[in-house]
């Protein structure tokens, strides 16, 4: 079944890679440019499933996370990490996200965290 | 003046070699670390933090402008393409410019001069 899938990255390269790899899957994308534009998005078109980036401009990942669990606490969010950012992922875990993926983005991994989780 | 610190990513080991030698010919210019992949290349741009990137585009995996995308999201640093593609060449320089790149040299043989000229405008730049 289609879900809806919300990509928060301020790189749009990266929404761009991710939307490859997702969109063969059918399921609708909606894209947000930063922390703040993420948690809009989610209240607007309440996703199935969210690739939350880290580092980002205005409201960062970390604080996107945790106003989108305190709106749903259900949600659930997929964090998106480069090389080295194992604190801050563990620190996204124990406020409730549901995984990780590491950047540069394996497409199996994703399609794996997009099935497991839809 | 502190040296410009250069990684030179490249699948191929003869053209990491020929890029090297090209670049270790200026004084201004140090070559701090070699990548294989666009994968090797993001890890070593963000472990290095060189001022300078060269960038094969045809590399397995990963390629060029893949790994220039990532690094211009993840830790933005000067990166020049370099192609030996004759086709979709234009398509490719605009991709890459697109993504942030801030040159672009052509491989075929006898671009030595023309390597170091491009190199050094990138130092001016800076």
């Amino acid at each position: 079944m289609a879900g809806k899938i919300l990509l928060v990255d301020d790189a749009a390269f990266m929404r761009m890679m991710l939307k490859k790899i997702i969109s063969p899957t059918g399921h609708e994308l909606v894209e947000a440019v930063d922390g703040s534009d993420g948690v809009t998005k989610y209240k607007e078109s309440k996703p199935n499933l969210v690739f939350l980036d880290i580092v980002m401009p205005n409201v960062d990942g970390i604080e996107c996370l945790k106003q989108i669990m305190a709106l749903d606490s259900n949600a659930k969010v997929i964090m998106c990490s480069s090389i080295g950012q194992q604190t801050v992922v563990n620190d996204a875990i124990k406020i409730g996200a549901r995984d990780f993926i590491i950047k540069p983005f394996d497409a199996a991994k994703v399609l794996e965290a997009v099935s497991k989780n839809m | 003046m502190s040296r410009i610190r250069v990684l030179v990513v490249d699948d191929s080991a003869f053209m990491r070699k020929i890029i090297t030698d090209i670049l270790a010919g200026s004084p201004e210019i140090e070559v701090i670390g070699k990548a294989r992949s666009g994968q090797e290349a993001i890890e070593k741009v963000t472990e290095l933090r060189p001022d300078v990137v060269t960038m094969d585009i045809e590399m397995p995996g990963l390629d060029g402008l893949q790994a220039l995308g990532y690094i211009m999201s993840e830790c933005p640093t000067p990166v020049i393409m370099l192609s030996g593609a004759e086709s979709r060449q234009a398509d490719v320089m605009i991709t890459a410019f697109q993504y942030g790149a801030v040159d672009f040299i052509l491989k075929p043989s006898g671009n030595i001069s023309l390597d170091m000229a491009k190199i050094k405008d990138e130092i001016v730049k800076k």
